[in-house]
């Protein structure tokens, strides 16, 4: 799946291993609730999480 | 009293009238018609045809007629013989020769003038020593400025085109139709179909010939590359072939030939472009499966291998973010979420966002918040 759109970037556990982020993807009209995790079978999910941790979308609040 | 005396020549005249015979005081009583003659022919001979004088570097220029040749002795004429400041006289001049400019003998651009035969200069003694030539031209109709000729009929056309203000795109000859591929021509509205309609190309012709420009290769032309009717060429080094873009008139295919190799006059076969008003037939996709139609048994074997969690996927999950039911169809993220069992023991978190395709109650008990989730994102 395409994303257009990442925002709230926010721990969603106390170990910090995944990231519950706003997402607007392509062919949804609604903002997606989403938890991005290193472990995503799918590649976007993963590739999520690493662009969060880097910051791409603003700091990670904590949760 | 005196006799009056009888002039004889413009130079006997003088421009204040009290300076002029009769004077007052002279007896005009039998020299009266003979004066009225006098000045009569004095200034009909200002206007006559005068002997014909030879060339010399002091031209002796008479000081009545208002025409007269100049035969050629002397090769150079550096100087006129003074007349009197005014005097106008058209000398008609034989060929070969030529006159010097200087500043007593002042002539056009400041240029010395081999004569032609024929040739008709007007000058005026414009003060004692200084004779000016004013205006000349060919009698020869044939030696006459002609536009065809684009001044290569001048003596010296680098000065005439500075005197006429010209640049050097007066040197340049001009494009002779829309396809004339002479190098330097001075180019029309249209060459090469810049500025006007397409250059019409009927015959079958080599991208290395065709010159950069927009052109239509005519129905009844084989079109060697392919493509389109419609054509931007751009040739390369003057006889190589460059590259092409075209389209087939009235339709929306679009296509882009390549170069095919250096110094060829070819090019590679028209590629056509798809865009949202042309888009690929089926058989045009390359490195396609056999075949597209999903089968039962093969969407069972995609869906089977589908991971834990992935997208399409459904899962018993516990929703942990709430005490309150949820009717079919919310959305919630992973992280709100554990997978489960039947008796609503909890483990990790799901990634992603999953929709509930069962239905959870308001309760305490895990075991009413326990259904069946789909993960959609």
């Amino acid at each position: 799946m395409q994303y257009t759109h990442v925002s709230n970037p926010r721990w969603a556990n106390p170990e910090k291993t995944m990231i519950d982020m706003d997402v607007i993807f392509e062919g949804i009209p609604d903002v997606v609730p989403f938890t991005a995790s290193p472990d995503d079978p799918m590649d976007y999910g993963r590739e999520l999480f690493d662009r969060a941790v880097k910051g791409d979308f603003g700091p990670v609040a904590e949760g | 009293m005196p006799t009056p005396t009888i002039p004889n020549s413009i130079t006997d005249l003088d421009p204040i009238a009290a300076n002029n015979s009769p004077k007052g005081s002279d007896d005009t009583g039998g020299a009266i018609d003979d004066l009225f003659r006098a000045h009569a022919a004095i200034i009909r001979k200002q206007f006559s045809v005068a002997e014909s004088v030879p060339s010399a570097e002091n031209l002796p220029v008479p000081a009545e007629g208002s025409f007269l040749k100049v035969t050629k002795s002397a090769t150079e004429i550096l100087t006129f013989s003074d007349a009197f400041p005014g005097r106008a006289v058209y000398l008609c001049f034989e060929d070969g020769i030529t006159l010097r400019h200087s500043a007593a003998l002042i002539l056009p651009a400041a240029a010395d003038i081999v004569t032609q035969a024929d040739d008709t200069l007007m000058f005026v003694n414009e003060e004692a020593g200084v004779w000016r030539c004013l205006a000349g031209w060919k009698i020869d109709a044939g030696k006459m400025l002609a536009k065809v000729s684009n001044l290569d009929d001048l003596e010296d056309k680098e000065v005439a085109r500075a005197n006429l203000g010209l640049g050097s795109a007066a040197l340049a000859t001009i494009q002779t139709g829309y396809a004339d591929t002479n190098l330097g021509r001075a180019m029309i509205v249209g060459g090469f179909g810049l500025g006007a309609g397409m250059v019409s190309q009927s015959t079958n012709i080599s991208a290395g010939s065709l010159q950069t420009g927009f052109y239509y290769i005519s129905a009844d032309a084989p079109y060697i590359y392919g493509g389109g009717r419609f054509t931007l060429n751009m040739n390369y080094g003057g006889d190589k072939a460059g590259w092409r873009l075209s389209n087939e008139p009235y339709t929306n295919r679009l296509f882009i030939s390549g170069s095919n190799s250096s110094g060829s006059v070819a090019l590679k076969k028209a590629a056509e472009v798809y865009t949202t008003d042309n888009k690929p037939a089926w058989g045009d996709v390359q490195d396609k499966p056999s075949t597209f139609a999903p089968t039962v048994s093969g969407t069972g074997t995609a869906i089977s291998q589908l991971a834990v969690g992935a997208v399409g996927t459904y899962a018993l999950l516990t929703d942990l973010s709430t005490t309150s039911g949820r009717s079919p169809g919310a959305t919630v993220a992973g992280s709100n979420l554990r997978y489960s069992n039947t008796y609503s023991d909890t483990g990790t978190a799901p990634p992603g966002s999953w929709r509930l395709m069962g239905m959870t109650t308001s309760a305490d008990n895990n075991n009413r918040h326990t259904s069946l989730w789909l993960r959609y994102a």
